[in-house]
């Protein structure tokens, strides 16, 4: 199966910096090619736009990379206008930035980038760039589980579009307890949860270590008790110094449901390093 | 894996600036705005004006605040229905403790953000940028990627940024690092993980000499340094094995307490009583079961444990703190300073291949080469500079050597590199000049060409070896040899440098002479061990308690260290001590298996190792106590259990993020401090049981009450005189009592073993409780009936004689608490063998008790308050045998258990 990356790119800075991403994940998916995307909103001026595309275009070159341009008028939205532009499918992966127009909003509730989360039409990344430098290739990666069956299997697909350059894998395991009763657990109760948590981490880890023959990777698990996944997140990503926090969105967790919309929000918000959200079809 | 894709530190400089969409001219105006929206200001807080109402709210969740709460709501409620009764102002009374509970957990949790304030020192206000090709100064907080820094000397790094120009740029990292020595900052590539490159700026840190431009690429809590900012900020102590314990007493307590009150509530309404009576007889109900002054007492008890360690050097902020260093399983300690006494001298000069002593005179010649790769200056309080430099200072003072010729002899001094380790100097002497290079064997060797051999050194000549593979390795030996005996080892190498060999101050390059050295000598300094230490690490070894040492020396010197202190014991294989290299490479299961086999000794580490071998150990339920003084250790202070920062060497940072600060910074104080913490938490167990044993006569009332048509014997107001008025002074007296000699001797308690025991609720409630609650009702009832009183009669609230009996009940029970007080001093011996006289406030506490017990009778004031009456004398004397009742019952207990222990014994013996 080839796959097929696009960037939405909206000119804005945060863009130039996803590019990066972009490229990079193109470099490593086989046919090194890269399709940027664009969509003439006017929110930046078509001199500006083709200034900035050519510097991408640079970098491409640079790193050997092709990349198609396609420049599209604006029809009806910015979303529907990239949904006509972008095959759908699982073999179409679209990287875009947490925060393409919604100013103001919060990180991702009501961008273009929620929208094409939650449509599942394609796979989706959506990043937030906090640190440039860099340079979309981040070398330390920390994707926080959230116990699902499946395990790492969504993960692993974006996984290794980033791997050639990680040298350290970090997963995390929360095992979430409701606030008033997590200051009155017992040592047993704790345990128990520590000992399931770490279950689901050494099925993990075994099944990465035997799909990937990289072996220098330094890959490591841990399970923490907490009543606050986000805080945690946020804590282990400063502690583990990870370049990147990389985290599979549901709709559960996607901002489009009020309830759950601030968890997502509070890490783009707070997040000390880049962060990915990632859907897979 | 391919490594295709570059970071920022492995950039030219000239294309540092096209990838953060920047410009040697900086950004525009415009770009700026569009970046701020993007990342936000260069802060390292987050804006959150939600903070302080939700961590206030947060103190409202806990069981105990919120039965306080409850109660006070019924109470009013009562008074509402009834108002006659003055419930009001037992429900304000209720209301106003949790209120100040709250409050008061509120404030020590505010006063951690303290740490957060010390960090902030650490960034400048105001940074020069380049910005539309200007020149200007800004607010540091509006620096944004891709903005041009330009440093000068003395300026605090704003952000974390990428050298694109260094003329001569040294930078103290130390806030970051810990590394006390400044580095030399360049602009070229470096291969590197980022947070190791020599070609960053790093925020936090400040410029010690030079200049030069960056490119800054990542701001606010995204820096290096925020994010020790951030986890300073964001870690929250887990609670203490105390409060853990303390939150499952209350929570049972409250459970029993208000299923009781409920159970008791619906059996009245269902027997026809008025709504007001059940209310009001479930507070009492409710009240009685809940020991209300015990919370109090425990934090009266911690805060004269507190004052006891202060005497011992050990100064707590933080009152949880006082018992969970009694709790602790390992210590994590730092070696200078802690275990040593941190004063580095000189104890050997030897020859590098065969590694015997030099002669007094070769000596002060190699120390003089070695003053020239030196900077030491004179200061008000003596010589200052490096320890190590200071201690070669003072070496060439204690032969008799002219320090001031020495220093004058040294022509040109190359700094310190913590990368290269080492430093390097250029020596004039009797017209000859000498390189000379002072720093580590393994950053030397590379550089040697021959090796001294014989006596003599530089000028004054000597047979010189050739540095092959065979002598270098004989080197290495020697010093190893010098390490393993606990001796920090610096090599010491020159070359003379040829008289036509041109220089200028300015362009000097180092590594223009850094080859065809010659290896003179190995200088061994000790900084030698606290002579109290190896008593103290004894001490935690007959304790139960582990101690690990976590150092940045080579692991020879840390394992000789561990070995003089009795960590390890003498001779152990280097095996059993881990580097920092491997560490990093090490999984956390990886880790715990290394712990678990035995491994005490961290050696090459860094400060931010010290949180991933906190986070093994607390994997493995230990409870960990962590020493650390750097900024940098901040976070492995708060992730510990007990945070320990050094009070003579440590920086504000640590001491804020810390829960207790070691002020004399010795070892031993650790050990004196986890014995007081064992004491309190002994004395805090004694004092618990104390207090639920009256519980017993309080609750009995009730139930007999509710099930029998009998006079109630204790209303609610009497009920908290004992519980918050005259059970407080003894229940402190308890917490003052000596530690015992079994103390130190046996094993840390398993995590888990609460303070509420099954045995303990029995011997409370079932026997002295009982005791107590039969004699003092038994004595109620006697009054009642001598007084006129029939089976079923109802008596008003203010009738004389059921005011006596109250009376008197009230004050058998405040009698009786004296022989339970006594008692509880021991859990096998009678507690009157030690003496009362030993014990200032126990004995306070007993005089209060029997005046209290007095003025309930006798004294009209208090009678009032009470709604109690007097009793003949002869009747208050049968309440003073209560006391020989309860003691003697209690002391009998002891004896069969002691004989009942002992015959066990026997058996398995």
């Amino acid at each position: 199966m080839s796959l097929n990356i696009y960037l939405a790119y909206d000119g804005s800075i945060n863009a130039d910096w996803v590019a990066r991403y972009a490229l990079n994940m193109a470099l490593h998916a086989g046919n090194r090619q890269l399709c940027l995307v664009h969509i003439e909103d006017g929110t930046y001026s078509q001199e500006s736009i083709a200034a900035k595309i050519t510097a991408v275009e640079d970098e491409a070159r640079a790193l050997g990379v092709g990349l198609d341009q396609l420049i599209l008028p604006l029809v009806n939205n910015v979303t529907s206008s990239l949904l006509a532009a972008i095959p759908l499918g699982a073999d179409s992966l679209c990287v875009c930035g947490a925060r393409m127009t919604s100013r103001g909003k919060g990180f991702l509730a009501g961008t273009i980038s929620e929208s094409l989360l939650r449509r599942k039409l394609f796979d989706v990344m959506a990043i937030r760039v906090v640190k440039p430098g860099l340079l979309g290739a981040p070398q330390d990666l920390l994707f926080p589980l959230s116990g699902h069956p499946q395990g790492f299997r969504a993960a692993m697909f974006f996984f290794r579009l980033l791997a050639a350059e990680v040298d350290c894998l970090h997963l995390l395991r929360i095992m979430e307890v409701s606030s008033f009763w997590f200051q009155y657990m017992s040592v047993a109760k704790s345990r128990a949860l520590r000992l399931e948590g770490m279950n689901y981490i050494n099925d993990i880890l075994a099944d990465i270590r035997q799909q990937l023959s990289d072996t220098t990777l330094h890959i490591d698990g841990k399970v923490i008790l907490s009543d606050d996944w986000v805080k945690e997140i946020l804590i282990q990503a400063s502690k583990l110094k990870t370049q990147m926090i990389i985290m599979g969105a549901s709709d559960r967790n996607l901002p489009s449901r009020y309830f759950y919309g601030n968890k997502l929000e509070q890490i783009l918000r707070e997040t000390p390093c880049d962060v990915g959200i990632y859907r897979k079809i | 894996m391919n490594k295709g894709s570059l970071q920022i530190q492995q950039l030219a400089p000239e294309r540092v600036y096209a990838v953060l969409n920047s410009r040697a001219q900086g950004l525009n105006t415009a770009e700026v705005e569009e970046r701020l929206l993007q990342v936000g200001p260069n802060s390292l807080e987050m804006a959150d004006p939600w903070k302080l109402v939700r961590n206030f709210s947060k103190q409202f969740t806990n069981f105990f605040t919120i039965l306080l709460m409850v109660s006070a709501a019924i109470c009013f409620v009562a008074h509402g229905l009834n108002p006659g009764e003055s419930m009001n102002i037992l429900g304000w009374a209720l209301a106003v403790v949790a209120l100040l509970n709250a409050f008061f957990s509120f404030i020590q949790e505010y006063r951690a953000e303290r740490a957060m304030e010390a960090l902030k020192k650490f960034l400048p206000q105001l940074v020069e940028v380049e910005r539309d090709g200007q020149l200007s100064k800004i607010a540091a907080e509006n620096i944004v990627p891709g903005d041009v820094l330009l440093l000068a000397e003395g300026d605090k790094i704003p952000a974390d940024a990428r050298i694109v120009v260094a003329e001569g740029l040294l930078v103290n990292n130390a806030p970051l690092t810990g590394e006390a020595n400044p580095c030399s900052l360049y602009h070229e590539p470096c291969a590197k993980r980022l947070a190791e490159c020599d070609n960053v700026a790093f925020a936090g840190c400040s410029v010690v000499r030079g200049s030069g431009r960056a490119v800054v690429f990542a701001t606010g809590l995204r820096t290096e340094f925020g994010k020790v900012a951030h986890l300073s900020q964001a870690i929250t102590r887990e609670a203490s094995p105390l409060e853990r314990e303390t939150a499952h007493m209350v929570r049972v307590l409250t459970i029993i307490a208000v299923l009781m009150g409920l159970g008791f509530f619906f059996y009245g309404v269902s027997r026809g009583r008025p709504l007001w009576v059940n209310l009001v007889f479930m507070m009492g109900i409710i009240v009685a079961n809940v020991p209300e002054g015990l919370l109090p007492t425990f934090t009266l008890s911690l805060a004269m444990g507190s004052l006891r360690m202060a005497r011992k050097n050990v100064l707590v902020k933080s009152l949880s703190a006082v018992e969970a260093l009694g709790a602790i399983h390992v210590i994590c300690s730092d070696k200078t300073g802690t275990l040593t006494e941190n004063l580095l001298t000189i104890t050997e000069l030897v020859k590098p291949q065969s590694g015997e002593a030099w002669g007094d005179d070769d000596k002060l010649h190699l120390l003089e080469l070695a003053l020239a790769a030196s900077e030491v200056h004179e200061a008000d309080q003596g010589l200052s500079g490096d320890p190590l430099d200071v201690a070669v200072a003072l070496k060439i003072r204690g032969l008799d050597g002219d320090l001031a010729a020495a220093q004058a002899a040294a022509s040109h001094h190359f700094v310190f590199d913590v990368e290269k380790r080492r430093s390097a100097g250029i020596l004039e002497k009797d017209g000859q000049r000498f390189f000379v290079v002072k720093g580590a064997f393994e950053a030397i060797s590379p550089m040697l060409s021959g090796i001294t051999s014989q006596t003599g050194a530089g000028a004054q000549g000597g047979k010189v070896d050739r540095a092959d593979q065979s002598a270098l390795a004989g080197a290495e030996e020697v010093m190893r040899a010098m390490a393993g005996r606990g001796l920090r080892v610096i090599a010491l190498a020159w070359k003379e440098l040829a008289a036509d060999e041109q220089f200028r101050a300015g362009e000097m390059e180092q590594a223009k002479f850094e080859e065809g050295l010659t290896l003179a000598c190995f200088i061994g300094i000790e900084d030698p061990l606290r002579p109290e230490v190896r008593g103290a690490v004894a001490k935690c070894h007959k304790a139960g308690i582990e101690v690990i040492l976590i150092t940045g020396d080579h692991p020879d010197t840390a394992l000789a260290i561990a070995g003089k202190s009795g960590i390890v014991p003498i001779g152990e294989s280097e095996a059993q001590v881990i580097t920092g290299d491997v560490l990093a490479g090490l999984t956390e299961a990886g880790l715990v298996a290394h712990l678990e086999q035995g491994v005490r000794v961290f050696a090459r580490t860094t400060p931010e190792q010290k949180m991933k071998i906190i986070t093994a150990l607390k994997s493995m339920e230990k409870i960990v106590a962590m020493t650390g003084d750097g900024v940098n250790d901040a976070p492995a202070l708060k992730a510990a259990d007990v945070g320990i920062a050094m009070g003579r060497q440590g920086t504000d940072v640590a001491r804020e993020s810390a829960q207790i600060i070691l002020l004399d910074d010795n070892f031993a104080s650790i050990v004196a401090g986890i014995e007081e913490g064992r004491t309190v938490f002994d004395n805090i167990k004694k004092f618990t049981n104390y207090v639920l044993v009256s519980n017993g006569p309080e609750i009995l009332p009730y139930l007999l009450y509710i099930l029998f048509p009998v006079p109630l014997a204790l209303n609610v107001i009497q009920i908290l005189s004992i519980d918050l008025g005259t059970d407080i002074i003894p229940s402190m007296g308890l917490g003052q009592e000596p530690p015992d000699q079994e103390t130190m001797n046996r094993p840390p308690r398993a995590q888990g073993q609460g303070l509420l025991t099954p045995a303990l609720i029995c011997h409370s409630y079932l026997f002295l409780g009982l005791l107590e609650g039969l004699w003092s009702l038994g004595l109620f009832f006697y009054v009642l009936i001598a007084g006129g009183w029939q089976y079923g009669d109802e008596l008003a609230s203010h009738d004389p004689l059921y005011r006596s009996a109250m009376g008197i009940a009230l004050a058998t029970i405040l009698l009786m608490q004296i022989g339970n007080l006594l008692g509880r001093r021991f859990a096998r011996r009678s507690g009157l063998d030690r003496g009362i006289f030993s014990n200032r406030l126990l004995l306070l506490g007993i005089v209060i008790q029997v005046i209290f017990s007095w003025a309930t009778l006798y004294f009209p004031p208090l009678q009032r308050v009470l709604n109690t009456g007097p009793v003949p004398l002869p009747v208050y004397f049968l309440a003073w045998f209560g006391i020989a009742l309860i003691f003697g019952a209690d002391y009998l207990r002891k004896r069969m258990l002691v004989r009942r222990e002992s015959r066990q014994c026997d058996e398995t013996s």
